[in-house]
């Protein structure tokens, strides 16, 4: 089915890729501080 | 791809009026079936919303304001006016519009539509008069071998037949406008995102049938007895698609608004609408998740559903994150404006729709998103299950993000279809902010206190020893209360443009 787009644009989203990384930066800090309560809640022996 | 017929029905100029601001032709049955389901939609959150703020109170210590019993009793309740009612009749309202008045096209048979509507209604109102009466304190899971009247499953029944109807009907008025020519191409992203929600939602009710038809026949004496891990399972294939319909939805929502508030497209269609197929495709399967402590399944099946299969519809989410706040920042860039995040410095911010979209996003994304992902997995869900942390996710999600989204559209959609001015546009500029901040620490308040161990679902922790809980179970009453304004601010901005706006042309 066509798609409503004659061509696919070239577009520059600087500002997005850095909100992107700062999302990603969050999640992977969100991660550690989980395992973090993990291993809080059954330590490893 | 096989053709679709070319019978081109003339259009009944009578049963159509043209917006001169959009230029959308709006099929008049439907106009008035998007009034009625968003009007009921508005009445279930008020309804819902009376009850949150006093569940919200009695998870204060210091204030526990409801006994016991009738917390559970409202809770229940609250749920279920919330996650189905105020919801679903939300996005039928949001189907009649993206498959009648987006496509230029007739609903095809409105009186289904009302039919649907009926249903519905009749299903809401006896569920809430049960529930009310304290005939169905089973929370919204009703897990056997609690049992509630059979009226309980009955008018959930009804809901969901009728809510099936609505489906059915936005379907047919899609493959009707296409073959009545009524759009050229593909359908516009936004109704492909409706189409994906309605898909969900087809076998979300399908399953709801297999959960609750033998639920109320054992109710009533017919089935000797329900199997509580056949029934749990069963309930997840309704109770995490039904959320998934809300997703999809909120998503093709954000896309609306980001073209309604800056005149954003689509950076690449062809991935955005790829990102929908993928909720299609795995998000069922990450229904699993709610059974990640489930005695009745084995450890595999329990990690290959959510640790695998879940993250591919994550990736969805992912992809659709990118490619809103990215067209946001093509659009605003092609006026001329420069830096790193001029884009967002000079958005409107005071255009209710754009702060609904981006406080809906950051608060799905940052909170709902992350916590989600995270609680989803099997080792640590077993520390976070049934503590406080589980609604503290779901709020962010379904309340900060879907709910913020539909009262975002609101005030686009309300000028549309009622011919009226919008009344009281300077609290609507503000709304979004108030109930966005309120839900964002109300869900911060229930996942500090769940890590803690709060658990959820408990009139009363006293007995629990929980030392130091006291300050982050009050951010849950002060959240609740900054949102309870917000809410009461939409719902009297809607209700007033409702009987008393100035007429427009449109």
């Amino acid at each position: 089915m066509a798609i409503n787009e004659e061509r696919e644009p070239k577009v520059q989203t600087p500002g997005t890729l850095v909100l992107a990384l700062i999302f990603l930066a969050f999640f992977a800090l969100m991660v550690l501080a989980n395992y973090r309560l993990l291993s809080e809640a059954w330590p490893i022996r | 791809m096989a053709k679709v017929s070319t019978n081109v029905q003339p259009m009944d100029s009578t049963d159509f009026r043209t917006c001169p601001v959009t230029g959308l032709k709006v099929h008049l049955p439907a106009q008035r079936l998007i009034i009625a389901n968003a009007v009921t939609a508005v009445v279930a959150l008020l309804i819902g919303g009376i009850f949150a703020i006093l569940i919200a109170f009695t998870r204060v210590p210091a204030v526990k304001l409801l006994p016991p019993e009738t917390f559970y009793r409202l809770l229940t309740a609250h749920g279920t006016d919330m996650l189905v009612f105020w919801i679903v009749f939300f996005e039928v309202a949001g189907l009649y519009f993206g498959g009648a008045v987006l496509l230029n096209a007739r609903l095809v048979k409105p009186g289904l539509g009302w039919l649907a509507w009926v249903l519905m209604l009749a299903g809401a109102i006896l569920t809430n008069i049960i529930m009310l009466a304290g005939k169905a304190d089973v929370m919204f899971t009703a897990y056997p071998p609690l049992q509630a009247h059979p009226l309980f499953y009955f008018g959930v029944i009804l809901f969901a037949v009728g809510a099936l109807l609505a489906i059915g009907l936005f379907m047919a008025t899609v493959i009707v406008a296409k073959s009545e020519r009524r759009f050229t191409g593909s359908v516009p992203l936004v109704t492909y995102g409706l189409i994906v929600a309605a898909i969900i939602g087809i076998f979300t009710l399908l399953a709801g049938a297999v959960a609750f038809v033998p639920t109320f026949l054992w109710s009533v004496g017919l089935l000797p007895r329900m199997d509580p891990g056949i029934y749990r399972i069963v309930f997840w294939a309704f109770g995490h698609p039904a959320q998934q319909v809300n997703l999809a939805a909120m998503v093709a929502v954000w896309y609306a608004l980001a073209t309604l508030t800056v005149g954003a497209k689509p950076v690449n269609e062809k991935v955005s609408r790829f990102a929908f197929l993928l909720y299609v495709l795995f998000i069922n399967l990450g229904s699993m998740h709610h059974l990640l402590v489930d005695p009745a399944l084995g450890t595999a099946t329990r990690m290959f559903n959510t640790s695998y299969f879940m993250y591919l519809a994550v990736v969805g989410s992912l992809i659709h994150a990118y490619s809103i706040p990215a067209a946001v920042e093509v659009a605003q860039r092609k006026k001329g404006i420069t830096g790193l995040f001029g884009w967002l410095t000079r958005a409107p911010w005071g255009e209710p729709g754009f702060a609904a979209l981006v406080i809906s996003m950051v608060i799905f994304g940052f909170i709902g998103g992350t916590t989600g992902v995270i609680q989803g997995n099997d080792q640590i869900n077993l520390i976070a299950h049934n503590t406080l942390r589980i609604p503290g996710h779901f709020h962010a999600t379904v309340v900060g993000g879907t709910t913020l989204a539909f009262m975002g559209l609101t005030y686009y959609l309300l000028p549309l279809m009622t011919q009226k001015q919008l009344v009281g546009r300077g609290w609507a500029r503000v709304q979004p902010y108030i109930f966005g901040s309120g839900i964002a620490i109300l869900a911060l308040g229930m996942l500090w206190s769940g890590i803690q161990g709060v658990p959820r679902r408990t009139a009363d922790i006293s007995a629990s020893g929980l030392a130091g809980v006291d300050t982050t179970l009050v951010l849950v009453g002060v959240g609740g209360t900054i949102a309870f304004a917000g809410l009461v601010i939409y719902i009297l901005i809607a209700v007033s443009t409702l009987l008393f706006g100035k007429r427009q042309k449109c």
